[in-house]
């Protein structure tokens, strides 16, 4: 048996369990739910309508909202900064400023600025997302052949088709890895945001879990948002991984 | 008859490092100019100057044609795109309508005898393969002026044989006015008109083909 493939990963996980269980019953059932009570409660979840279109749905929105519009900005201004070097020194301040502020700082300024509710989270995402991928967009064009360039100078290809087929395909591995990071960074901070600010979502349903000492559910709400995160980080992995894989086949 | 490109007094320098200096040369159409001489002379930098990839810092380039091939000295294939693809993408790029692009594409392939290599990525051709495929694209845009940058560079000698071939058969279908840049006289196409030979000295000689391969051919 291999136990550097799947093997490895079920004992891995066999003793989280075992670790999980030992642990809730050590303590008490406030602080730790059994994964046993965890998986019911997330059952109990599931089955409820209002949990997919009151909590998971409009945290999904967020989050896909705030991405994408912090991909637009930061790919735009990566661009920028990657084309023409003032622009990438005139950015430096204000990327480090947005990779340095902790996730819970950005949350509190979120709340003042924007006020309580979606448009708070998807800005907060959106300002999260934006430095990952204008840095990965950077990176991308770093590396793009100079050789293939003058080739593409030398036939007169258009603007549009060097960015497609010269610049895109060297982005891709990049904005790709810098994609998946960013993405389960805007699904923490947004579960972050609307326990502290919203009134729906999952980071709410977490919240008043929280507040009504429904450990269970708590637990079962932990456990989804991290299977959402997982979920997808591997849908994006696999994207790449079919893009990148057939552009280097 | 129209110079199909045009050096007046042409000058190039890089970091203050000049690497051409006065340079003047026409080129008529179909007419092959093979330029000789040793590594670091400059004959890069002058087609990369004919081919509007670089400012002379000197003097003018007129260049009086719209159509263009380049053969590099590596193949220059984008590793993402199929052999076919990568022949057919400077043909779009001119603005043919991509299934005649494709079409014309998969004849110059096979004409390069690469047809069962068409879908095939340039990571998983051998380089003899990958310089045909590129000669291929040069010759796919039916090119007013190819330039020909040692496209020999690298191969073992029968590769460089068959690629003179396959050189020689196409420049002969071809109508195109030529720029061989070479170090190595044995891959100068028979069907040359003219070889201008650059010295490190800085010294030039510009003869017709026959007069300096016999000069060459004695000097050796």
């Amino acid at each position: 048996m291999r136990w550097d493939g799947i093997a490895g990963r079920l004992c891995g996980l066999a003793a989280l369990l075992g670790a999980w269980e030992a642990a809730s019953r050590q303590g008490h059932g406030i602080a730790v739910a059994s994964p046993g009570e965890t998986l019911a409660a997330m059952a109990g979840l599931l089955a409820q309508p209002a949990f997919w279109a009151g909590d998971l749905a409009v945290s999904v929105r967020r989050v896909g909202l705030g991405f994408l519009l912090g991909f637009v900005v930061g790919g735009g201004l990566g661009l920028a900064a990657g084309f023409w070097s003032p622009a990438r020194a005139f950015l430096v301040p204000s990327r480090w400023m947005l990779t340095s502020v902790p996730g819970v700082v950005a949350v509190m300024l979120g709340m003042l600025w924007f006020g309580l509710g979606s448009t708070m989270v998807v800005a907060i995402v959106a300002l999260m997302v934006a430095p990952a991928i204008h840095v990965a967009v950077i990176e991308g064009l770093s590396t793009v052949d100079g050789s293939l360039l003058e080739m593409a100078r030398a036939y007169r290809f258009t603007p549009a088709m060097r960015l497609w087929h010269v610049y895109a395909p060297a982005m891709a591995a990049p904005l790709f890895s810098g994609g998946v990071v960013a993405l389960g960074g805007a699904m923490r901070v947004a579960v972050l945001a609307e326990a502290l600010g919203a009134n729906e979502g999952i980071g709410h349903a977490l919240a008043v879990a929280r507040t009504n000492l429904d450990t269970p559910r708590l637990y079962a709400l932990a456990l989804c948002s991290m299977l959402l995160v997982g979920l997808a980080e591997m849908t994006l992995l696999g994207l790449a991984r079919r893009v990148v894989g057939r552009r280097r086949s | 008859m129209t110079s199909v490109l045009v050096f007046s007094g042409v000058g190039k320098h890089y970091h203050g490092r000049e690497v051409l200096a006065g340079l003047d040369l026409s080129l008529e159409p179909g007419e092959i100019l093979a330029i000789l001489g040793p590594s670091g002379i400059g004959k890069s930098t002058l087609l990369r100057l004919a081919a509007r990839l670089t400012r002379p810092s000197a003097g003018m380039v007129t260049l009086t044609i719209r159509r263009i091939g380049f053969v590099f000295q590596e193949p220059r294939l984008m590793p993402w795109r199929t052999a076919l693809e990568n022949v057919a993408l400077p043909l779009l790029a001119m603005g043919m309508a991509p299934s005649k692009a494709r079409s014309k594409a998969a004849d110059m392939l096979a004409r390069m005898d690469l047809a069962t290599f068409s879908q095939a990525y340039p990571e998983t051709l051998s380089g003899g393969m990958r310089q045909r495929v590129s000669l291929a694209r040069a010759f796919a845009v039916d090119p007013e002026l190819l330039l020909l940058d040692e496209p020999f560079t690298g191969l073992d000698p029968e590769l460089r044989l068959s690629m003179r071939r396959y050189l020689d058969d196409l420049l002969a279908e071809s109508r195109a006015a030529a720029l061989h840049v070479t170090h190595d006289i044995e891959d100068i196409p028979a069907r040359t008109n003219r070889i201008l030979t650059l010295t490190a000295t800085g010294a030039r000689f510009e003869r017709p083909y026959d007069q300096e391969m016999t000069v060459l051919k004695e000097a050796l």
